[in-house]
């Protein structure tokens, strides 16, 4: 008899933002980092997902007495999705989108040489997840990265829930048909470890 | 496994690993997973592609110093201009307006207020800083915004309307213009101003307008008061009637723009008549021995106030309220 599935409670919390400085800076700490890293897969350049940050956050704090901002998470993500956007517009977005995540590969593959056997699964994972779809790779990573619900990423990517359950569904199935081999001997790895202990 | 069902089932997988399903949901998957060891291996792989994608390479930010580089825009901004218009004449004007800013920002002790950019609006966005911040509108309108206090105006401001929306507390002073009044709002709450200094304060649901100089017009949905100098009004939404406080109440001082009044060897008595007329108010002579006074001088958009003290130093005589009657009182002429 197998266990039964239990609910998974993931780490989440909704942030409102009431104008005040010290949830400003409460937000910006928890924040800045995951933004700049989704950020980083639009730019393809650092110190530009840095900016594009550094300019939401001071947009935000302008605009303070506007408005209260009810989910600060998915108003921050999807202001940094249109600004990279914006940025980003005289050029394909998509073919810059694509270009990085080769780049993120190539990069990935030259340091897998180098790191240690127990990193080895989350490297391939992470080259697998470049190598989604850009949609499915953008609903994942905002899902399992930055642990957005789907109602959140619904937001940011302005998209139905339904399709984010499509591209989260969709982006699992393509990593496990990509991984399939890797996780067999993995399998068999750990079955014969028991065996032996 | 049927294509149909294996992609309802994959999405139910990431459901449950992403904590999205529901508890029926819960229940479906458990029931396709206790159906076969093939698909408990199916979801073990799905586990372990979720858990194993958990860890993102740290980009090794140091939050701190980004922090201090948050808090180093907010005062590079402090007294910058930035118009946004959306033809090329009025970006033209915009440049002669961040002329007249850097001028003014230049003889200003500490500009703290800054122009920014509302990304869904075209037109002008002031916002003060920790400071009170003044700055000069297109149309020439002095603005000193309160601290954190926000104006806004729409892009035909200055050529088709001289509007402005206000969010906190500021005072104007203002160019008279006709046909366009410059013109202030809050809520429900609208501000016209006939060539004046004055002053709004706007939090929610409150407003209130003290005029510092000249004449405003307040108006709300149901009710509208003309303030002169030193006259109050406050305004609540939901309420229908303008509160309004004269500083008639407390003082004499009102203003008559564009008169002037000359008195050449005038009898005192004489010069009461004409201040009632010109002033409409009730100035009294107490003391017939006063009233045959000779009085010159002459009085260019002055206050009444301003006039009674000039004639209370000629004639060392005293000048007494009492309600709405304005009594002058003395010997004889000195």
């Amino acid at each position: 008899m197998q266990e039964p599935l239990i609910r998974k409670a993931p780490n989440r919390e909704t942030l409102q933002f009431d104008g005040s400085e010290t949830v400003f800076k409460d937000l910006f700490e928890k924040l800045f980092a995951p933004l700049t890293r989704y950020a980083l897969g639009y730019t393809q350049d650092r110190d530009e997902a840095r900016d594009v940050v550094q300019q939401i956050f001071f947009k935000m704090w302008q605009q303070r007495h506007e408005r209260r901002i009810s989910n600060a998470k998915s108003y921050l993500y999807q202001s940094v999705y249109h600004e990279c956007v914006n940025r980003a517009r005289h050029a394909n977005v998509k073919e810059m989108y694509m270009e990085h995540n080769q780049r993120e590969m190539e990069l990935n593959q030259i340091s897998e040489n180098h790191l240690p056997e127990t990193r080895e699964l989350e490297n391939k994972i992470r080259i697998a997840v470049e190598q989604l779809p850009p949609q499915c790779g953008t609903a994942f990573k905002l899902s399992r990265y930055h642990q957005l619900s789907y109602q959140e990423i619904a937001q940011v990517m302005e998209i139905s829930v339904k399709t984010v359950e499509n591209h989260m569904g969709k982006a699992l199935s393509l990593m496990r048909s990509k991984l399939s081999d890797y996780l067999i001997s993995l399998l068999l790895v750990s079955i014969l470890q028991n065996l032996f202990l | 496994m049927n294509q149909n069902y294996e992609y309802h089932t994959d999405e139910l997988l990431a459901k449950w690993l992403a904590g999205e399903a529901s508890e029926k949901e819960l229940q479906v998957l458990q029931n396709w997973m206790d159906a076969s060891a093939e698909n408990k291996k199916y979801a073990d792989q799905f586990a372990t592609i979720w858990n194993s994608a958990e860890n993102e390479d740290s980009m090794n930010l140091n939050i701190q110093h980004e922090w201090e580089s948050q808090l180093q825009m907010r005062k590079k901004s402090a007294g910058v201009w930035k118009v946004i218009y959306n033809n090329k004449f009025a970006i033209a004007a915009a440049a002669s307006i961040a002329i007249i800013a850097i001028i003014w920002r230049s003889v200003s002790l500490q500009p703290t207020g800054f122009l920014a950019d509302m990304p869904t609006e075209k037109g002008i966005f002031i916002q003060a800083g920790q400071e009170a911040y003044t700055t000069i509108l297109p149309d020439k309108t002095e603005v000193t915004l309160e601290p954190y206090s926000q104006l806004r105006a729409d892009s035909n401001f200055n050529s088709s309307n001289r509007i402005v929306h206000l969010k906190g507390a500021a005072k104007f002073k203002t160019i008279h213009g006709k046909p366009l009044l410059f013109t202030v709002k809050h809520g429900e709450t609208t501000i016209k101003d006939i060539g004046t200094v004055f002053y709004v304060y706007g939090k929610e649901k409150y407003t209130s307008v003290a005029v510092l100089q000249g004449i405003v017009d307040v108006v709300n949905l149901k009710d509208s008061v003309r303030l002169y100098k030193g006259d109050t009004a406050e305004i609540t939404t939901g309420l229908d009637q303008i509160r309004m406080k004269k500083q008639s109440e407390g003082s004499t001082e009102k203003e008559v723009r564009g008169k002037t009044i000359s008195f050449q060897n005038t009898e005192l008595s004489k010069v009461v008549s004409t201040l009632n007329a010109a002033y409409k108010v009730d100035l009294r002579i107490s003391n017939n021995a006063i009233g045959t006074c000779k009085f010159t001088a002459t009085f260019s958009d002055e206050t009444l106030d301003n006039i009674l003290d000039v004639i209370q130093e000629t004639f060392n005589i005293k000048v007494q309220k009492n309600g709405n009657i304005i009594y002058l009182d003395g010997k004889g002429c000195r």
